[in-house]
């Protein structure tokens, strides 16, 4: 079998490894080895005369020509964000495409064969579309893509963390550049994870960097009287060693900066940088900027609802983290070593080659990654609530599959409003397509059993299926990569969702009690003017018919006052009906056992209604039984947790 | 090599200021020539900067100012010197160019 290569496809860096001799080997740049390793920056630029450039010669260039040169197309994947060039325009994956084709072509002459075929890393919140996007950008390159897998999943197989036995938590500590992404993952059954990923945009080592020149110039100014900043032959000098200087420091406690001849100054001559700078010196400078990794470290474990001795892994990647303070802070905050023996630049790109590697069977290995949904998959049930059907983190393929039903008599269509996102309420996530299924036999609301299905294939490719079990007819809709969500969005939904999350709890909590009242309105409606119109007294029936009243009156106002009237009607309700059994004389054939069982369940049902938030779902469920004695199929339902009975407003 | 070529740097730079101070600079001198012809062997070359059109291949521009005289990105500055070793580039220059006219001052 021909080799696969893996790719870490970076919004800064990208970089490329290969299996050789049973070992991730990076692939270099044609352009050798610059300040980045032997990765090389992911830029893509167009000459004025419309030569294609990639990597260092399209970064050198980037200020002769800032409007040919693009930079972090990574963060538009998966969006329909066009780049105009010269009276041209591109897509974000076509932008991938180039860098993925510098990197095959790279590739084959490192390895002296062709090469078809590559794993890329996307970072863990990438969604379907993201993927899809960067799948595409393989294609363009002519690289068959033949598995996307998660970053810090790819620099967890580089520190051969796959090979344990045990179940394990893994927290990845991702510092590149300019930004900070922290993952926490679980392994387990060759499976991993996402539990939750955090981090800032904002933040990276090239923060360290200014503050380390700053410091460098400061000390020269106060020495000499002399400011360089201005100095471009200076400025390039400086920055050159102080970049080693930060390298140096990682390995020991102090380093000399001797820079001859650095300026001139009129009246004295020629001015030398002397410099010595020691690694307490720098861990002072510096510490203000890792300080700021602390929100996104405990954001993930907020989000995972993990405590920090749960870890049991910590994975460092990227060029800041071998900075010392920087493995001592992660280390001393969780309270667990860093792993150590891989070049946290390199990680991601060689645990993309041993996940080729394992395809190709150039490895041999137990694991098998699978891919997971990325965001929760639902649909849009009644009131704008959205009913989560596949949950993220779900290994996929999948399928899974509720029942719903209608909200309305004589409802004759659905709408299967397909939505993805962690948002409450359908609306504030983002939609994936929608579709009907239609001519339903006319039939009381409730009754129609509607068996929504959703099915994801290896690919990612969604397929909901909606099928009447009454009738057996069924519609669907295939959802192939249509969202629009770019990482500014989710991040954007992210901090909504965290804003708005007080917010959407109450909206939701208003719209289920809204839900709740009016099936109970339809149902003791039905039960005053034709159950039991002969059972009860005028007296109680117009008393039911009040408080009816009184509740539609607040329906669409806040569950402080919904919630009384609701609670009034109930009580009125409850007194009927009580009155009711009391005028009834069990007869001697009667078991009370059935009763008792009949109780039960009903218990059963509501308890559950409440803690789900699906109370007229359950009532109709209770309905159904009365009248219908489906008992067994509703009980299925509620322990399968496959038929609860959400509804769908027909529009 | 690359370790070397920022000594070598050094040398040109003191032999610069020498010469603008009138000092010696003939054992100076003869140390560079030494390196030079050691960097000969080697096959590393200076990559030509100074006055020529940009080339993103060679050279690294990191300042630009506006010349309405000279032609698009010609190098008006060579900032640190570049090498090239055969066709592989050891260390780019770097260097300013000049725009007839800013390209942020485009509308």
């Amino acid at each position: 079998m021909s080799k696969i290569i893996g790719i870490d496809l970076g919004t800064s860096n990208s970089a490329a490894s290969v299996i050789m001799g049973g070992k991730p080997t990076i692939i270099p740049a044609a352009e050798g080895v610059t300040v980045g390793g032997k990765a090389f920056p992911s830029v893509v630029a167009f000459s004025k005369d419309g030569e294609l450039l990639v990597g260092e010669p399209a970064r050198r260039q980037a200020v002769t020509n800032p409007d040919g040169t693009i930079v972090a197309a990574k963060r538009k994947m998966g969006t329909d964000y066009v780049f105009k060039i010269q009276d041209k325009e591109y897509k974000p994956q076509q932008i991938s495409g180039f860098i993925l084709q510098k990197i095959k072509k790279d590739a084959e002459s490192f390895i002296g064969e062709s090469i078809e075929k590559a794993v890329i890393t996307v970072p863990a919140y990438f969604d379907d579309n993201q993927r899809q996007a960067t799948k595409d950008a393989g294609t363009i390159a002519g690289l068959d893509v033949v598995r996307i897998i998660n970053e810090p999943t790819a620099a967890s197989l580089a520190f051969g963390l796959d090979r344990s036995k045990e179940d394990m938590k893994i927290l990845v500590f991702d510092f590149g550049g300019g930004t900070l992404d922290v993952t926490i993952m679980e392994m387990g059954g060759g499976v991993f994870e996402v539990m939750s990923t955090s981090g800032d945009t904002q933040l990276g080592g090239t923060d360290m960097d200014t503050v380390l020149i700053d410091y460098v110039l400061d000390e020269f100014k106060k020495k000499e009287g002399l400011d360089l900043s201005q100095d471009s032959t200076a400025m390039a000098r400086i920055r050159e060693a102080a970049e080693k200087a930060k390298i140096e420091l990682s390995t020991v406690m102090e380093t000399d900066l001797n820079l001859p001849f650095i300026a001139q100054d009129p009246s004295s001559g020629a001015k030398n940088l002397e410099l010595r700078i020691t690694r307490a010196k720098l861990d002072e400078l510096i510490e203000p900027i890792i300080k700021r990794c602390r929100p996104s470290i405990e954001k993930a474990f907020e989000d995972s609802k993990l405590s920090k001795s749960e870890i049991n892994k910590i994975v460092m990647v990227g060029g800041p983290t071998r900075i010392p303070l920087v493995k001592k802070f992660v280390s001393e905050l969780i309270g667990k070593n860093v792993e150590s023996g891989v070049d946290p630049m390199e990680a991601v790109a060689m645990g993309a080659a041993i996940q080729a590697g394992i395809i190709a069977g150039d490895v041999s290995s137990d694991i098998v990654l699978l891919d997971v949904t990325p965001l929760t998959l639902g649909i849009e049930t009644m009131g704008g609530v959205r009913e989560p059907l596949i949950e993220r983190n779900t290994t996929i393929p999948t399928s899974k599959s509720k029942i719903f039903t209608t909200a309305a008599d004589n409802q004759t269509t659905v709408t299967i409003h397909v939505v993805q996102g962690e948002r409450p309420m359908a609306n504030d996530n983002v939609s994936l397509g929608s579709f009907n299924l239609t001519e339903l036999p006319p039939a009381p609301r409730g009754i129609p059993q509607i068996d929504v299905k959703f099915d994801i294939d290896a690919n990612g490719i969604i397929n909901v299926t909606a099928k009447d079990l009454g009738t057996q007819k069924e519609s669907q809709i295939t959802i192939e990569s249509t969202t629009k969500l770019s990482k500014d969005e989710i991040e954007k939904l992210k901090k909504d969702a965290e804003r708005y999350s007080e917010e959407d709890k109450k909206k939701k909590e208003k719209i289920e009690l809204k839900n709740e009242a009016e099936s109970f309105i339809y149902t003791t409606e039905k039960l005053v003017n034709h159950d039991l119109k002969d059972k009860i007294s005028q007296e109680q029936g117009i008393k039911a018919t009040d408080a009816i009243k009184e509740v539609k009156e607040v329906l669409n106002k806040d569950v402080e006052e919904l919630k009384p009237k609701l609670e009034a009607l109930k009580s009125t309700v409850n007194e009927i009906t009580t009155e009711l059994y009391k005028n009834v004389t069990p007869s001697p054939s009667a078991d009370q056992q059935t009763t008792e069982g009949q109780q039960e369940q009903t218990t059963e049902g509501q308890q559950e209604q409440t803690t789900e938030g699906q109370q007229e779902q359950t009532t109709e469920g209770q309905q159904e039984q009365t009248t219908e004695g489906q008992q067994e199929q509703t009980t299925e339902g509620q322990n399968s947790d496959s038929s609860s009975t959400d509804e769908k407003k027909n529009n | 090599m690359i370790e070397f070529l920022k000594i070598y740097d050094d040398f040109i730079r003191a032999k610069e200021v020498f010469s603008k101070n009138e000092g010696n600079i003939e054992g100076l001198d003869s140390i560079v020539k030494n390196m030079d012809s050691l960097l000969d062997k080697n096959n590393v070359n200076p990559i030509d900067a100074l006055g020529e059109i940009f080339d993103p291949k060679l050279h690294e521009a990191i300042s630009i100012i506006n010349d309405p005289k000279l032609d698009d990105n010609t190098i008006t500055k060579e900032i640190r010197k570049g090498y090239i070793s055969q066709t592989k580039v050891i260390r780019p220059s770097l260097v300013e160019i000049s725009k007839k006219q800013g390209e942020t001052l485009d509308v």
